[in-house]
């Protein structure tokens, strides 16, 4: 059996930068999209949306609609509300001690936002649906709105729900030590305040959906441009009245999520129960101004910090007010808690007084977005340590060494609870500081300072813990891969975590084909059915490669174990002398002996009483992985660790600032990023660079902005909601650091939050290491020529900001 | 999408489609040229016309050039511009900072920019610039107005609902001067926030820029090339007499913008002549 073979070429995947495992197929155009699923006899739904920001529905008329060409069926609120429940909130603010209210797909008696879901309507086209929406009737008696955060604490804004006693969803505080006592001692105190405007994600892909009732089996298959199929089956279900199990979600090919795409919006049952009363499947994809409705991020902050003459920092009062919009069911508020959670970042503050505060506003609901609030957290660390060393007169970089946590110290307990794994970011510092060559810049920023031109270098840590798990939510922290080796030796394999495009079934299929010895191609991947894959949570929190792909590596080693028993009966040789590779187990001592990984499979499967002996058959294994480190139940300070592992980075900008104008211009950017062991070393960077992007457009001119006057939104479109093209970013430098995290199996870390505060916070430090000379501060992000150049004037002229 | 029924005419000549819009009388019509604001419009539902007129087959399309003038068709799409030899020189430069892509420069005209007014757009501080005069025709009549006069508000120029735009001629006399075109925008993609036009006088001196975005409408800064760079900014203040404010910057911001940019241009010409002198 055994045959003569020539040296296999090196099929170690892990590490490499293996190509997207089906990119031809993207690239070609032929990946199937939420748009390109078409059922027979589909239907297209059609949305009548609040006008106004805040008001009472007195009546819906359908009547014109209802006989408008191509229409079905119409549905109202009123009616919905007879077949439906309210939606779960993926995490209800009420269990973590604040206030909730119900949400529906189409709002019942009032409407607190513009573009809230009042009725709906089924017709033959789409074109049919959208002129029908427009002939429905509704009456409103118009309500007082309020749109400011803070305008909505005061005790008289307008009431938002009148169940509640104010507009207050909750105040999270996060305290550890005494501030107060060390403030009163301290050599140096700084107080100040930054704004952190509304912004949003942006996929290609907006949301859209396709459902199918099954009247026989009174069953839904549900496809939608989704992140976690297995939660929002469950949200379903629960919805719409029906059990868990009577429900399939299907994501097919998702053209970017970013957060967008978790659930809890309205349309997601919507679409199911349209189909179910109007016989139809129905389907509904989004318009790219209702993608632009969905929020995130918008917190106003005012610290206050002591430190020595040293720049050690040793407290930090935080107490920040984040405006959630409406209260919807998607996760957005939870950024909130994580924003407060994540204080001080990797910096070792030991006194710190962090307080949260939730408030609704009239402004449509936010949802989750990439960085899950970590991100506010590392622009406004970063931002008080280089307030620190301008008020100290100190570099920045000394501030940083001076407070940033060292190597030795891990795994670190911070003052919010959180157990780092492991880093070295004095290294990663150095790392940045030789990647970007600081004195030669620091002495073309002299130079330039002479002819007025102002060039600035920002730094930024970023610490980001990933692949958390929320108590008694399904935001899991764990998840579950099977891997199947069939008798013709290919392999599928089944997880439950998704990809939203950045590639991690490809880095599973790497892990995978590298312990049960196949060529890559031989392999493949099913992700996103309900019906098929074993339970997940998806894709959130950079969790996919630190949950599925460990859960995938434990299920491989099991198949690889079965095969290297065969191997080395048909080998005649020890298992611990069996290489498997590219197909082929082989001796090592004796290379000439070979077999191929087919023929074992065959084997287990069609000699399972004679070679195959004690070999369990079939070649499936199916394991969950655990990662360690999460601690829910309370430690003596009554904290809890949500977060297993806590990649980090070091990111510098330089930039060019126009001062006359308030221009910025990125002139280069560079990371060094820590996201532990690297299965995919250009997936990383992927990753890491499209955070960067984002990070960029962050610092620089993404803004929700709602016209006060009318409630509506501005900023619907991409000539006004102005995102970041490839001409206005520089080529990304990227330098990788691996520190292996000692919780996960394999030592990776989550990649693919981290970069969005990074960035924003160096370009941000980097605009005011430019504009130093001039002594400017500016307290209102994103630094657009507005803002900076307000800040510029303001400051010249000494008028109030 | 666009959602309503509605009847759409693909006239052959500007006075047949002059005549089809003297009957419509007072119904809402939309002249389509390139479409590049008017289908989106139509997609977002903010605009119902009972009748489209497609501009395409009416042989408004090109560039030619005549004793003193240079004659464009109000269809002629950027790419066209770009590509004629007789197109004037600023006129090329601003053709080529037109952004959106291939789509819309294959696509969007100078007529439809120049009858949508939008403030942030290139041509209408592009026309004004270059002392353009626009051909109007009604069904019984026509006019000429000159670029400087037929812009009135954002949005709005001097355009009868039962007129179209039929020409654009451009004087050919300055086409050798020096000349400067800058955008301000904050990021590649975005609407400027202030443009400025300057076409130097024959000497080589920036007497007359023309600021587009910072207002309502382009508007014309008058100078004698004698001002110091304080005067130069209060000339532009004074000649702002339509403030503008979107969601990118302010009134204040953009009048700002609008003095050190046009500050900026006198000195680049200023610079060009030096340059050609040495
Ligand atoms: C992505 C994108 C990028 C863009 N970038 C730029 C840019 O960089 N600079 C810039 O200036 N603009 C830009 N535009 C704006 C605009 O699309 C173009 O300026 C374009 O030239 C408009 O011309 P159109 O022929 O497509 O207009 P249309 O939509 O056909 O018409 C616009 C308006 O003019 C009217 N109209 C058209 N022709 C006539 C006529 N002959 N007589 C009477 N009325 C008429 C129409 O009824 C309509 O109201 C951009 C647009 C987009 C979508």
């Amino acid at each position: 059996m055994t045959q003569t073979i020539a040296p296999t070429q090196s099929a170690n995947y892990v590490g490499t930068s293996e190509r997207k495992h089906n990119g031809e197929k993207f690239l070609r155009g032929e990946m199937v999209y939420i748009d390109d699923i078409r059922i027979p006899g589909m239907h297209f739904a059609g949305i009548v949306r609040s006008p106004h920001p805040h008001a009472r529905i007195k009546s819906v008329d359908l009547s014109k609609a209802s006989v408008a060409e191509g229409v079905i069926f119409v549905l109202s609120g009123a009616e919905a509300a007879k077949h439906t429940d309210p939606i779960p909130h993926f995490i209800d603010p009420e269990a973590f001690g604040g206030k909730t209210t119900d949400v529906r797909c189409l709002a019942v008696d009032k409407v607190v936002y513009v573009g809230e879901p009042v009725a709906a309507i089924v017709a033959r086209t789409r074109q049919d649906a959208e002129a029908a929406v427009e002939l429905v009737d509704v009456e409103y008696e118009i309500l007082p709105f309020v749109i400011d955060g803070e305008e909505s604490l005061q005790p008289d804004a307008p009431r938002i729900y009148e169940h509640w006693d104010d507009n207050k969803i909750i105040s999270i505080p996060f305290i550890s030590g005494d501030t107060e006592a060390v403030f009163a001692q301290a050599e140096h105190i700084l107080e100040d305040e930054l704004k952190i405007q509304r912004y949003s994600t942006q996929p290609i892909e907006p949301r859209g959906y396709v459902a199918v009732y099954d009247s026989r089996e009174s069953s839904y298959t549900f496809y939608g441009a989704c992140q976690n199929p297995h939660p929002l089956r469950w949200v379903l279900s629960h919805t719409l009245r029906v059990s868990e199990n009577d429900v399939r979600v299907i994501a097919p090919t998702v053209g970017g999520a970013f957060g967008l795409k978790m659930h809890g919006h309205p349309e997601e049952p919507l679409t199911c129960i349209l189909s179910k009363l109007s016989g139809k499947p129905v389907k509904w994809i989004e318009d790219r101004t209702e993608t632009m409705l969905v929020g995130a991020r918008e917190q106003m902050h005012r610290f206050k910090v002591s430190f020595t003459s040293a720049g050690k920092i040793t407290a930090l009062k935080d107490h920040f007010v984040a405006n959630v919009g409406a209260l919807g069911a998607p996760p957005g508020w939870g950024m909130v808690f994580l924003s407060g959670l994540a204080f001080p970042t990797g910096y070792k503050i030991a006194a710190t007084d962090v307080l949260a505060t939730v408030v609704a506003s009239n402004k449509s609901p936010w949802n989750a977005a990439r960085g899950y609030g970590k991100e506010a957290t590392a622009l406004v660390m970063e931002r008080i340590i280089d307030l620190v060393a301008r008020d100290l007169g100190m570099d920045p970089l000394e501030v940083r060494r001076v407070n940033l946590i060292e190597s030795h110290e891990f795994p670190y307990k911070t003052a919010g609870g959180l157990n780092i794994d492991s880093g070295d970011y004095h290294a990663a510092l150095d790392k940045a500081v030789e990647m970007i060559g600081l004195p030669a810049l620091r002495a073309e920023q002299e130079e330039l300072r002479k002819d007025n031109r102002y060039l600035g270098i920002g730094f930024a840590f970023e610490l980001t813990p990933e692949s958390g798990d929320i108590p008694g939510t399904l935001v899991g922290g764990f998840d579950t891969s099977t891997v199947k080796m069939d008798p013709s030796g290919k392999v599928t394999v089944l997880t439950g975590v998704t990809t939203p495009g950045g590639g991690n079934d490809t880095s599973i299929l790497q892990i995978v084909s590298d312990q049960v010895g196949i060529e890559i191609s031989d392999a493949r991947i099913i992700q996103g059915d309900t019906l098929l894959t074993p339970y997940g949570f998806g894709n959130y929190s950079g969790r996919s490669m630190v949950t599925g792909g460990n859960a995938a590596y434990l299920a491989a080693k099991d198949i690889r174990a079965k095969l290297l028993i065969i191997a080395s009966r048909l080998l005649e040789t020890d298992e611990s002398d069996i290489d498997l590779r590219a197909g082929w187990a082989r001796s090592l001592s004796n290379p000439d002996k070979a077999i191929k990984i087919s023929e074992i499979a065959y084997t287990v499967y069609t000699l399972a009483f004679a070679t195959a002996t004690g070999v369990e058959p079939p070649l499936e294994s199916t394991r969950v992985y655990q990662p360690e480190n999460i601690q829910h139940t309370p430690d003596a300070e009554g904290k809890i660790n949500i977060y297993p592992t806590y990649s980090n980075a070091v990111h510098v900008a330089v930039v060019e600032v126009d001062a006359d104008t308030g221009h910025v211009k990125v002139r280069r950017f560079g990371t060094v990023h820590d996201a532990g062991t690297i299965i995919n070393p250009r997936f990383v960077e992927g990753q890491m660079e499209g955070a960067t992007a984002m990070g960029i457009g962050a610092a620089l001119m993404e803004h929700s902005i709602h016209d006060p006057a009318t409630g509506h939104l501005s900023t619907n479109r991409f000539k006004t909601y102005l995102m970041p093209r490839a001409s206005d970013v520089p080529m990304f430098e990227s330098v990788h650091q691996v520190t292996p995290s000692p919780y996960t199996a394999l030592g990776t870390k989550g990649a693919g939050e981290a970069g969005v505060g990074g960035a924003q916070a160096a370009v941000t430090n980097a605009v005011h290491d430019a504009l130093a000379p001039l002594g400017v501060t500016i307290r209102q992000m994103p630094l657009n020529p507005q803002n900076v150049l307000h800040a510029i004037i303001t400051r010249e002229t000494g008028k109030q900001a | 999408m666009i959602a309503h029924r509605f009847k759409y005419s693909c006239p052959r000549s500007a006075e047949e489609a002059a005549a089809e819009l003297a009957q419509m009388e007072g119904e809402e019509t939309a002249i389509i040229s390139g479409g590049t604001w008017v289908v989106p419009e139509m997609s977002h539902h903010l605009r119902r016309p009972k009748l489209v007129i497609d501009l395409k087959l009416a042989g408004l399309a090109g560039v030619s050039a005549e004793a003193d003038a240079v004659v464009i068709g109000p269809a002629t799409t950027y790419t066209q511009l770009a590509h004629s030899k007789h197109t004037p020189n600023f006129l090329k430069k601003v053709v080529a900072g037109i952004t959106g892509g291939s789509q819309i420069r294959n696509r969007g005209t100078i007529g439809g920019s120049a009858c949508y007014a939008n403030p942030a757009s290139d041509i209408p501080g592009a026309l004004v610039t270059m002392k353009a005069s626009l051909h109007l025709r009604a069904h019984s009549s026509t006019r000429i107005v000159e670029a400087a006069d037929f812009f009135l508000d954002a949005n709005v120029t001097l355009l009868e609902p039962d007129e179209i735009l039929e020409s654009i001629s451009i004087p050919s006399t300055n086409d050798e001067n020096l000349f400067s075109y800058a955008k301000f925008k904050t990021a590649q993609g975005s609407w400027p926030i202030v443009t400025i036009g300057c076409i130097a006088s024959e000497d080589g001196v920036a007497r007359r820029v023309i600021v587009g975005g910072a207002g309502a409408i382009p508007f014309a800064v008058d100078l004698d090339g004698q001002e110091s760079e304080d005067e130069v900014l209060q000339r532009v203040h004074a000649a702002m007499r339509q403030p503008w404010s979107d969601v990118f910057a302010t009134a204040d911001t953009r009048r700002h913008i609008a003095g050190v940019m046009t500050q900026r241009a006198v000195r680049e010409i200023a610079a060009a002549k030096n340059g050609e002198k040495s």
